[in-house]
């Protein structure tokens, strides 16, 4: 017996007024006024902030769009950008892959030890960025660095490595660092996506004639696609925002601000230079920045698609 | 139906919320943790101090809490980041500068003041000190070279209690057994010389490792120091940056020179106060740059290197160079919204003129468990002596970015020369690259005038 659809009156949203919808919004309230006095009321005072001149103690002018306008022509501003774009791009490029396929070798059956084995790619997002920047560096770089010892002892350098001090290291090591700390988080994703295919789609794809990659590209990858898309935007606007790891691990911009991002040089000047004005404008510009890459991101991995065709 | 279900739910709430069920001991409980809060609720409080002293630095929260009170109104010391200090001020000063919760007395560091100084006129948040200063007869016992740093526009906005000379520290048995003496270097030239042989002779005795002099290569610091040797200032009195000075470009070609030559004589210390001693401790750095701030760290060498360390003077440029820098500095000052500004510059005045002579002191304190490591030689009369030579510059958020330009032409022409760019092309090419660096720090003079009346 098949159920009887719901009819399109009980479907249209109900205009009514009444008690009953005067006790939800004193429900809302309290969710409705959080947002307006921590989310909504501070942006609106830092997008007024952003129109006004004034470091330090200066009092505050408005000064319409000069700190716009400085922003423009400001090259520490872009090439802050440019190395925080750099850093998501490349961040990326590995990230989803390498997660991938560590979810692919764990949903094998025939690798053993798959309980260790999540365990030890997974325990590594439990490390705190700052902590994983400040093992980085003890690790890597430095006189007194495992790597550094382990290299003189075995009598392959004689001048101990000063990695974090050479400008083509900088963006390398971050993005090992940021790379330890994201590739077991999305292997897991990953994992829980793949437990989830269908496996009579691979009997099929089987039959067909497809080979290992044909099933990877033909089967798995379009069936866990909004797993990878989630994956993708959640670690772009990760990647963009990235402060802590490059300012403890090159405790500042690094070797010829290569390793400035934008979230830190916003940091720098409104907290360090005590220019709020100027801050609140690059905090402006970034968001726009970010807010433009994530639609582009949607638009280009479908996003939402599915739920449209199914 | 309605009725069946209303008379369920009245039961069950009956059930739910009757006493008889509630054991006797969760009463009691409940009963006694009431009678805590309403009696904790209810206590006395702590008389809050009348003044209040806003400082990082254990040293003057210890100084603080052993002077005798002040007569009159009470007062107490906050101890707090330096982080924590420099945004709950300058929030205040900039929301609130009239705000009761305002320090009535508060301890600056050199780069934390420099954003509090840096304001237009009238708008510093901080009160101007020279006529209280010349009033009370205090001004004589300032160290002449040690108000430059809180000085803007003639006026006086801190009273200096710490000021930092710098020295050069080495290791005098390392030396020894390479059978030279930096001391005897006069000139910065001599001394590359002599720290050319020092690494010569340690690289034949297999240790290649080994440099003579820290330098930076990713900060600014240690040619900041030499900078100001040559009187040269990155940002003038007037605000106007100076990195187009042409003193620079072949000052910074011998930094590259001593740090990435053919044969490099200098080296970066390891970050972390514990590391750096211990690079002196094995030898891998044999010459280091020491403001007084520096020298208690060196208890951790004590007594491994007890009569292996000896002290010098920079060597100069030019005849005409000073011996010394200044790295690093504190004073106290009073906010403009200080709600008793009489009473807050008596706490100010007892804390800085607590001790005899001028101020600020040679940090004798600082150096009392490290003597032992100088042998016979008196390093408290060296900074007494160098602190008097001084000349302290007001450090400003545009200097801060001046040293952020120098830091990036640093590692730059170090990579550049390593890669075996000659001296003259690299002369060239930081000359270049300092010119951007001037454009961009006219931008930014332009930028921050513009939003002043």
């Amino acid at each position: 017996m098949s159920r009887k659809p719901p009819s399109r009156e009980l479907l249209k949203p109900r205009r009514g007024t009444g008690v009953r919808d005067r006790w939800a919004y004193v429900f809302l309230f309290p969710f409705i006024a959080g947002m307006a006095l921590f989310f909504a009321w501070p942006l609106a005072r830092s997008g007024w902030m952003s129109l006004q001149r004034g470091a330090g103690t200066d009092e505050a002018r408005f000064a319409g769009l000069a700190n716009y306008s400085f922003a423009a022509r400001d090259p520490l501003l872009w090439g802050s950008l440019l190395n925080t774009l750099a850093f998501a791009a490349l961040f990326l490029v590995v990230q989803i892959p390498a997660s991938l396929g560590l979810a692919l070798l764990l949903n094998d059956r025939r690798t053993r030890g798959l309980r260790e084995l999540r365990f030890i790619f997974f325990s590594t997002h439990l490390v705190g960025v700052v902590f994983a920047a400040v093992l980085f560096s003890d690790m890597l770089s430095g006189r007194h660095s495992l790597m550094s010892r382990l290299l003189l002892h075995a009598g392959l350098i004689d001048i101990p490595l000063d990695l974090l001090n050479r400008e083509a290291w900088v963006m390398p090591l971050m993005l090992a660092c940021a790379w330890y700390l994201s590739v077991g988080f999305g292997m897991i994703y990953c994992l829980a996506a793949l437990q989830h295919v269908d496996r009579q789609l691979y009997d099929a794809a089987l039959m067909d004639g497809a080979g290992a990659w044909g099933r990877l590209f033909h089967v798995t990858i379009p069936q866990i696609r909004p797993t990878l898309s989630f994956l993708a935007i959640a670690g772009a606007i990760w990647a963009l925002q990235v402060f802590e790891l490059p300012y403890v691990l090159l405790d500042g911009p690094g070797p010829n601000y290569r390793g400035l991002t934008a979230v830190m040089y916003l940091f720098a000047i409104g907290f360090e230079r005590g220019d709020l004005g100027y801050s609140a404008a690059i905090g402006w510009i970034f968001t726009v920045v970010v807010v433009l890459i994530t639609l582009a991101m949607i638009r280009m991995l479908g996003v939402g698609r599915e739920e449209v065709e199914s | 139906m309605a009725a069946s279900l209303d008379l369920t739910v009245r039961r069950r709430a009956e059930q739910w919320f009757s006493f008889a069920s509630i054991p006797p001991a969760a009463v009691l409980l409940f009963l006694a943790g009431l009678g805590t809060g309403v009696a904790l609720l209810l206590r006395p409080g702590e008389r809050e101090p009348e003044l209040v002293l806003w400082t990082a630095s254990a040293e003057m929260a210890e100084r603080f809490a052993t002077a005798p009170p002040p007569p009159g109104p009470t007062a107490g010391v906050e101890l707090m980041s330096s982080r924590s200090l420099d945004l709950r001020l300058m929030t205040l000063l900039q929301a609130a500068p009239s705000s009761t919760e305002l320090p009535d007395v508060v301890h600056l560091e050199t780069l934390s003041a420099a954003k509090f100084l840096d304001a237009g006129p009238g708008e510093i948040g901080l009160m101007p000190l020279e006529d209280r200063l010349a009033a009370s007869g205090l001004a004589d016992r300032v160290l002449p070279g040690a108000l430059g740093a809180w000085t803007r526009d003639g006026h006086v906005y801190g009273v200096p209690i710490e000021l930092h000379p710098v020295t050069l520290t080495y290791r005098k048995d390392l030396f020894a057994a390479a059978g030279v003496d930096p001391a005897a270097a006069t000139t910065w030239d001599e001394l590359a010389v002599i720290l050319e042989q020092y690494c010569a002779y340690w690289q034949q005795r297999g240790r290649p490792n080994r440099r003579g002099l820290e330098l930076a290569r990713t900060t600014s610091e240690h040619i900041t120091l030499m900078l100001q040797q040559r009187e040269v200032a990155l940002v003038d009195e007037a605000g106007r940056p100076n990195l187009d000075d042409a003193r620079i470009p072949p000052l910074l070609t011998f930094y590259s020179e001593l740090l990435a030559g053919p044969r490099p004589v200098a080296i970066p210390t390891s970050e972390g106060h514990g590391r750096w001693v211990a690079d002196l401790m094995r030898g891998d750095v044999a010459m280091i740059w020491t403001p007084g701030w520096k020298l208690p760290h060196l208890e951790a060498a004590v007594p491994e290197l007890n009569g292996k360390l000896a002290m010098m003077e920079l060597p100069r440029f030019e005849p005409g160079d000073a011996r010394t820098a200044v790295w690093g500095g504190a004073m106290l000052g009073i906010p403009s919204g200080a709600s008793n500004p009489e009473a807050s510059w008596k706490l100010l005045v007892q804390l800085a003129f607590s001790g005899e002579g001028h101020i600020p002191a040679a940090p004798e304190a600082s150096l009392a468990g490290v003597g032992g490591l100088f042998a016979s030689q008196s390093i408290a009369g060296v900074y007494l002596e160098l602190s008097r030579e001084v000349r302290a510059e007001p450090m400003t958020p545009l200097g801060i970015a001046a040293a952020a330009h120098l830091a990036s032409a640093i590692s730059r022409a170090a990579d550049a020369r390593a890669a075996g760019v000659s001296e003259r092309e690299l002369n060239e090419l930081i000359s270049a690259w300092l010119a951007a660096a001037q454009r961009d720090l006219e931008r930014r003079a332009a930028f921050a005038a513009g939003g002043r009346p």
